[in-house]
């Protein structure tokens, strides 16, 4: 469980975060969506500790978000994978494995994405997609029960998406917690439990996607989403 | 520091692997080796050197550390995101680019070094002008991993580290000078061995100059470097200061990345 407790964060004057409560419940995907520049990226570094809050606090699974045993529970999946050009994924999945202190057999997910033939190539000879798959692999595969992932299926071919998603699924119901930022609202609908909506630093809306719907009176999430960023920006 | 040591042998292997690192070393390996071997005279290639060596290894060490951070900056989200001490992350990227650069030299040197031993008039000198490379290595890359953790975005960051490395490697030499000039009247050699002492690049250059024996021609001044430089409190303090001007750098990267956001 993820528990933010009157999270703010500016940068100088720039107030990005402003007084967020929100709690991710265990066992649960939830999707953070918002426009560009309504602060999720910096939501979600806040979480991994990679930007420190300046106001508030979050707790995963009750240790602070500061300490090291808080990142030993999250496995992340970043927006963008250029990790390292000359080495190979294989030396990547071991380093990972050696800073968290376990190396579990990651074959059955190298095959489940058919990363074989690319797990001995450098990883700057690798197209973004499969990059992607990669990083994929890293956050699934640590058994961590708390997953993040920051835009996955941007660059995965309709094929892995698909099996993506399908990945998410299966470990939502062996009770992995996961939150993710999406921009495709498809992914979102097909997925995510509940969604959180954040604007202008403020989640303006968290629950399920169906309530959305009705309250807004569209047919679908990504009209749902339009009307209802209209109506806020408007009001 | 466990981690420290595995994230070091990833970012080692990296940056061994990348063509930067072997045409490092096949630049010093060929200047060397030409230098020595078309020079015709021991001391001018030395010189001549020793001049490629305290200009060219601050800059690399300074541009490729700095490209190395800001082009790897989602590897070190990736890393900040696992159950490692940021320090000890820190760490372990610097180790495994320093020593890099260190060894590019090192071997670089060797290599030519190793093909012209018979026109070696000074094992020794050759080996002062290696441990200077070396340790210009670590200084600078130390100097450059603390701005680009310092300074979030990458020009300003690229841009701080060049100007560092001007002040360092031309503009300190001409305020030394004029104060050499407009105080040429007053006892100011001690003065100078502080002066020099407070930049890397001068300190290695007097380093090799000192083995040439060419301080018989610098007079006075040469004279008092040679007693303080060849002392065993001179060599202690001047390695001091070299530690000093790597550690420092280091610890101040530490507390800023403990405290900056990514």
């Amino acid at each position: 469980m993820i528990t933010l407790n009157s999270v703010s964060k500016s940068f100088r004057k720039n107030e990005v975060l402003k007084d967020i409560c929100f709690t991710i419940d265990e066992g649960k995907v939830i999707s953070l969506l918002g426009p560009n520049g309504s602060g999720k990226s910096t939501l979600i570094k806040c979480i991994l500790n990679l930007v420190r809050p300046s106001g508030g606090e979050i707790l995963i699974n009750g240790f602070s978000s500061v300490d090291v045993e808080a990142r030993n529970l999250i496995s992340y999946m970043p927006q963008v994978a250029h990790f390292a050009e000359n080495i190979n994924a294989e030396r990547l999945l071991k380093l990972i494995g050696d800073l968290r202190g376990v190396h579990p057999d990651p074959a059955k997910l190298v095959e489940y994405f058919q990363l074989g033939d690319h797990m001995k190539k450098p990883l700057g000879e690798l197209s973004g997609g499969t990059r992607q798959k990669v990083s994929a692999v890293i956050a699934f595969l640590f058994e961590s029960p708390i997953i993040i992932l920051d835009e996955p299926t941007v660059g995965l071919d309709p094929v892995s998406r698909v099996k993506f998603k399908q990945l998410v699924l299966e470990e939502k119901a062996r009770g992995k917690t996961i939150f993710f930022t999406s921009h495709i609202m498809s992914d979102v609908e097909e997925v995510a439990d509940e969604i959180a909506f954040l604007l202008e630093g403020r989640i303006v809306f968290s629950g399920q996607a169906s309530t959305l719907l009705q309250d807004t009176g569209m047919p679908t999430l990504e009209r749902a989403i339009a009307a209802f960023l209209n109506t806020n920006q408007i009001a | 520091m466990k981690a420290t040591l595995n994230i070091f042998k990833f970012v080692f292997i990296d940056n061994l692997k990348s063509i930067w690192a072997v045409t490092y070393m096949l630049f010093f390996a060929l200047s060397s080796f030409g230098l020595i071997y078309f020079t015709g005279s021991f001391t001018r290639s030395v010189v001549s050197l020793m001049n490629i060596v305290i200009l060219i290894v601050p800059l690399v060490s300074t541009m490729m550390t700095t490209m190395y951070y800001y082009n790897k900056t989602d590897f070190l989200h990736l890393l900040l995101s696992q159950p490692v001490k940021r320090s000890h992350a820190f760490l372990g990227i610097y180790l495994g680019i320093a020593v890099t650069h260190s060894l590019a030299v090192l071997v670089g040197l060797l290599i030519g070094i190793v093909f012209t031993l018979d026109q070696t008039q000074s094992i020794s000198v050759l080996i002062s002008l290696i441990i200077c490379g070396v340790a210009l290595s670590l200084v600078f890359s130390s100097i450059a991993f603390f701005l680009s953790v310092a300074i979030s975005d990458k020009l300003r960051g690229i841009g701080m580290a060049l100007i560092i490395w001007l002040l360092m490697a031309v503009v300190y030499d001409g305020l030394m000078l004029l104060y050499f000039v407009v105080f040429a009247e007053y006892p100011i050699e001690e003065h100078a061995i502080v002066l020099s002492m407070l930049n890397p690049i001068d300190m290695g250059r007097i380093f090799i100059m000192l083995k040439l024996d060419v301080a018989s021609l610098m007079g006075y001044s040469g004279a008092v470097f040679s007693k303080f430089f060849g002392s065993t409190t001179g060599m202690l303090i001047s390695a001091a200061t070299i530690i000093s001007w790597i550690v420092l750098p280091l610890l101040a990267m530490v507390w800023k990345g403990d405290r900056r956001d990514f």
